[in-house]
């Protein structure tokens, strides 16, 4: 019934309030961190975000309805900031992690964080020439379909960056590999699980 | 794959486990405990996560119990709901009050039953008579003075073209054009915000229109040119009937102005007027009641 704006401002004087935030978005949180780097680290830093974001909460631009996209940005940053303590290697920038073979019974918060990485490995000759930058803005835009306005919010950023950043990660993920003029996210694909036999 | 779209990512978009009930018990309990160290320690606090990921996978059983506890709370401080947020300070911009309008609007009490009464008292017809008018959802509906007979009229919107209104603004304001071309709003010649504006006032003043509708209605007025139709906070002044409210005055042509009054409180619209340049008042109604009844009155239908 009350959009976030008015929930935030109230909770400036009442931050049991806050707990609604948490209520509506959490999962969606939760989501784009497991997304972007595993169940297990998600467990981990999904809380994080919402105690960021209580502390933030004076700064929330209140003409803006949903927080959504503010929470996606305070996300971006704690895992961001996750990544420069060590503590967890994305799945997303990580080229190092093994491919599963796919026969072994995993559990399924394992199985879909090897789901996540198995498809960011198959993008992995593109997808190691993007920056952190970049790779978070494709990702809240393929992946959480948020808007450019609503990533311009998120990573506090002008939309014409956020539109200048998606056509350079356009031109990169076009640009075929050196020696490999027709190779398609497809052929890695069946290649990778060719390999893993 | 079509790179231009990125639908091959899109496609191999991760589609990961929800969140487990004991993770959401953890973080919320952790989320509480903020606030509560917030109510003891007015500074915010930043977390630290010093324990979080250990108490993760390992204290689940024994994070659990008090998690129970923890979230017994959380429902029991969350369940009120939020509080009205403040007033319309009377120094507002014209924007500014009207996005408080917007946030104070959406605390106003859903109502229920099919028939929309809306009682407006008209400045201009002699004696500022009082109507009621109930519309039915089809748009027909039963108006007259109060106290006198009611006779049969349409003309109203449909209940369904309100219910299917979003109360984002960016949408609301194509939807309401859409809605503004059919309903003939305004008249050829006048600026499309002028039609946008007569529409407005009638979402806001009338009950079918869902709280988050009118916020978003505020918030279209908000994001016309306000500069291009002079718009110009009153402060503190009084509608027809006495109360007091914020006056926010629009000049969409050369020879009227447009007076919206905007209860301080509450954020609901208490009257439009519109007066000539030469002070007379062209057209104006004051609010008095706006409501879903179940039916139409037996003895006002009637009488």
């Amino acid at each position: 019934m009350y959009d976030d704006s008015t929930i935030i401002e109230h909770s400036w004087a009442h931050p049991e309030d806050f707990a609604d935030i948490f209520d509506r978005h959490f999962a969606t949180i939760h989501r784009y961190l497991a997304r972007r780097a595993g169940s297990d680290t998600a467990d981990d830093l999904a809380s994080e975000v919402f105690t960021v974001a209580l502390a933030r909460r004076h700064s929330y631009d209140l003409a803006r309805s949903s927080a959504l996209p503010w929470l996606y940005g305070i996300a971006a940053n704690v895992l961001r900031a996750d990544q420069r303590r060590g503590r967890h290697r994305t799945a997303v920038i990580e080229p190092e992690v093994p491919l599963p073979d796919g026969a072994e019974p995993f559990e399924d918060q394992v199985v879909a964080s090897l789901d996540a990485r198995r498809a960011l490995h198959a993008l992995r000759p593109a997808w190691e020439q993007l920056s952190d930058d970049d790779m978070t803005t494709l990702l809240l835009y393929a992946w959480e379909d948020l808007s450019y306005e609503d990533i311009a919010v998120a990573l506090m950023i002008p939309v014409g960056t956020v539109r200048s950043r998606l056509n350079r990660v356009r031109r990169r993920l076009r640009e075929p590999e050196q020696g490999e003029t027709t190779r398609t996210i497809r052929t890695t694909t069946l290649r990778s699980k060719e390999l893993d036999r | 794959m079509n790179h231009d779209d990125f639908a091959s990512l899109r496609a191999q978009r991760p589609d990961p486990q929800p969140p487990s009930d004991e993770v959401i018990r953890l973080a919320k309990e952790e989320l509480m405990q903020r606030i509560q160290d917030e109510h003891s320690q007015p500074a915010p606090v930043v977390s630290s996560k010093a324990n979080w990921g250990r108490r993760v996978r390992i204290g689940l059983a024994a994070a659990t119990i008090a998690a129970v506890a923890g979230v017994g709370a959380v429902v029991a401080v969350t369940n009120h709901g939020p509080n009205p947020p403040s007033s319309i300070s009377a120094q507002a911009t014209p924007q500014q009050a009207l996005e408080s309008a917007a946030r104070l609007v959406s605390y106003s009490q859903p109502a229920a039953g099919p028939i929309r009464h809306i009682r407006f008292r008209n400045e201009t017809d002699p004696g500022d008579p009082t109507f009621d008018a109930y519309i039915r959802p089809n748009g027909s509906a039963m108006v007259g003075k109060a106290g006198g007979p009611l006779v049969e009229t349409d003309g109203y919107l449909p209940t369904a073209e309100l219910a299917n209104l979003p109360s984002d603004p960016t949408n609301l304001r194509a939807a309401m054009t859409a809605l503004a071309v059919k309903h003939g709003y305004g008249l050829p010649g006048q600026v499309e915000e002028r039609a946008l504006f007569r529409l407005a006032v009638d979402l806001l003043s009338d009950p079918g229109v869902s709280d988050g509708v009118k916020a978003g209605a505020y918030r279209v007025i908000a994001g016309f040119n306000l500069a291009a139709v002079r718009a110009k906070s009153l402060g503190m002044v009084e509608d027809a009937a006495g109360r007091p409210g914020i006056g926010l005055q629009f000049h969409f042509e050369e020879d009227a102005n447009e007076v919206l009054v905007i209860s301080q409180a509450t954020g609901t619209l208490l009257s439009d007027t519109t007066t000539l340049s030469g002070g007379q008042p062209f057209s104006g109604q004051t609010y008095l009641l706006q409501e879903n009844v179940s039916a139409i009155p037996t003895s006002a239908a009637s009488r």
